[in-house]
């Protein structure tokens, strides 16, 4: 049984298919990864699932349920939690802030017990620091806990951003290209990170990546798109070794001659 | 002297706190949605009115009639995010700026349209009129000494409101990055609604507090012009810049009435404005950290 699928999706701005009838599942606890050239449609699939962009045409199920009926804010408590390309964060605010409103989907107690910090609050406050601290212990970050997150390295606030989706304690984490901006230690980290949450939290993971040595090492089936299209999907290595991809990315011995 | 010299302070301080409310609600506004709203002295203005047909019902109380006509414009200020904000967000911001413009222009005519509001100066009868405080020598009457307390009370509870309710803490997450709030699960557009009705329920108690100094009439919205000084003194962001925007602004308007050539009063907020803004372009409690584009 697919935890999310992705069926026959098109996106058209204006006279341009972004993406063009685009298929596939990914199975509870996978890390799926979609690669391909620049413009080939891979974060306009992220912003399809994630509901920013309306489908043309096509379906996306997640756990049974059609997305198509949501609306962005409904995808936290659904159990889809995603990062973006260019970090968004809270950037006026410490880590610890911005990983606690992470927790935002998780708060159950009312306004009224809020104003008067009433015990029940407390304990539900508590709770939420608490699976705060694991997420920090787990990505190492307990260095910069109480620092405002706009004036962190690049680096460091990429990680902030997966920490705050993994606050929410997501069933699928939507990564769009999380190395981007590292160095080669970073994202050796990062592929040991996203191993655990997969190993350790049981989180299905899909993400956009560029660098094919994170691929190789953590994917367990890799989709290739270009122009919009599916080109191949199959093991890293069985992509790595498609003629269609390498045309797409290299391309032919005519466009060279 | 001296004594006339604290007077006049602490009648500016009552009335810069009204200019300090309604600056309020432009900040609340602007910061989550980046909206100005040009028609926040109006909505003012309507609570006024609203409070007086209600107190002028013979069967309800004065501090019912109060609650009632700040409810009311609770939920007019987000029947008019619904209706006239909401359809034109992600135009241009100058569109939106016009628009808040014609709806204050709109609602001064409307309201004088409305049978018993008319273009008539009226008085809101309030329990505490007439009535003084004194403390030792400095007198200040109940009206003055009403605005103060109220304003006092609703920024603690502003305060609390932001800082621990789960809810303020949406608000605040959406005045930084509107994107990453929707996935946090913050239904953005129905916590805007409520930043409308919020502002719009501060702008009726300041309305209210105001109406036994200045009376009630048509044009009282006009104090937007103040306030928007005041908003922009605190840094246009900041909710205690814009109680301490106020503040500085009614304290300087209150001195110079009394020590200085007349007309000066008029045009102090302003001055104090370009003042501050030479000095501190990012106003008194204006954020460092820019927006990247």
């Amino acid at each position: 049984m697919a935890l999310l699928t992705v069926e026959n999706l098109s996106m058209e701005f204006g006279g341009i298919r972004a993406v063009d009838d685009v298929s596939f599942r990914v199975g509870e606890g996978e890390i799926y990864t979609i690669i391909g050239p620049n413009g080939a449609g891979k974060t306009t699939i992220f912003n399809m699932i994630s509901l920013i962009y309306r489908s043309s045409s096509g379906r996306i199920w997640f756990d049974g349920n059609d997305l198509s009926a949501r609306k962005p804010q409904d995808l936290t408590h659904l159990g889809l939690a995603r990062t973006f390309q260019n970090i968004e964060l809270f950037e006026h605010e410490t880590v610890l802030q911005n990983l606690l409103v992470g927790r935002h989907c998780h708060s159950r107690t009312r306004l009224w017990q809020q104003m008067l910090f009433t015990p029940a609050t407390r304990r539900a406050e508590i709770e939420h620091r608490e699976a705060v601290e694991q997420v920090i212990d787990l990505l190492n970050l307990q260095h910069y806990r109480d620092s405002v997150v706009g004036n962190l390295p690049y680096g460091v606030q990429k990680l902030i951003e997966l920490g705050r989706a993994l606050c929410a304690r997501p069933r699928i984490l939507l990564l769009d290209e999380p190395s981007s901006g590292l160095n080669v230690e970073e994202t050796d980290d990062l592929s040991f990170w996203i191993e655990d949450i997969r190993n350790l939290l049981g989180i299905t993971v899909v993400m956009i990546e560029h660098d094919m040595r994170l691929v190789s090492q953590v994917s367990d089936r890799v989709l290739a798109v270009s122009n919009g299209r599916v080109l191949a999907e199959g093991t890293a290595r069985e992509i790595q070794e498609n003629p269609a991809v390498a045309e797409a990315y290299l391309g032919t011995r005519e466009d060279v001659a | 002297m001296l004594n006339e010299f604290l007077q006049l302070i602490l009648s500016g301080i009552a009335i810069g706190c009204v200019y300090g409310l309604v600056a309020l609600g432009f900040v609340l506004i602007y910061k989550a949605t980046e909206v100005v709203n040009f028609a926040q002295g109006e909505l003012m203005m309507f609570g006024a009115f609203i409070a007086l047909t209600m107190g002028g019902l013979q069967f309800m109380p004065f501090w019912l009639s109060v609650v009632l006509a700040v409810l009311a414009m609770a939920l007019i200020g987000g029947a008019v995010e619904r209706a006239v904000i909401r359809p034109v967000l992600g135009q241009p911001i100058f569109s939106i700026v016009m628009i808040t413009i014609g709806l204050g222009f709109f609602a001064r005519g409307l309201a004088s349209l409305i049978p018993g509001w008319g273009t008539l100066t009226h008085r809101l009868p309030t329990p505490y009129a007439d009535q003084t405080v004194a403390f030792g020598e400095l007198v200040l009457s109940a009206g003055h000494l009403m605005i103060i307390l109220v304003t006092i009370v609703l920024c603690i509870l502003l305060f609390a409101f932001f800082r621990y309710t789960r809810m303020g803490v949406a608000m605040q997450a959406i005045s930084q990055n509107q994107l990453a709030a929707h996935y946090m699960g913050i239904p953005v557009a129905r916590v805007n609604t409520l930043i409308w009705c919020i502002s719009a329920a501060v702008a009726a108690i300041a309305g209210i507090l105001l109406a036994p100094i200045t009376f009630v009439h048509a044009n009282m919205g006009l104090i937007g012009l103040k306030a928007f000084p005041a908003a922009v003194i605190g840094g246009f962001g900041s909710i205690p810049g814009a109680i301490v925007g106020g503040l500085i602004i009614g304290i300087v308007e209150a001195l110079s009435g009394r020590y200085l050539p007349d007309g000066i009063k008029d045009v102090s907020a302003y001055v104090v404005l370009l003042a501050v803004l030479i000095i501190r372009p990012n106003g008194l409690f204006g954020e460092k950290l820019t927006k990247k584009v």
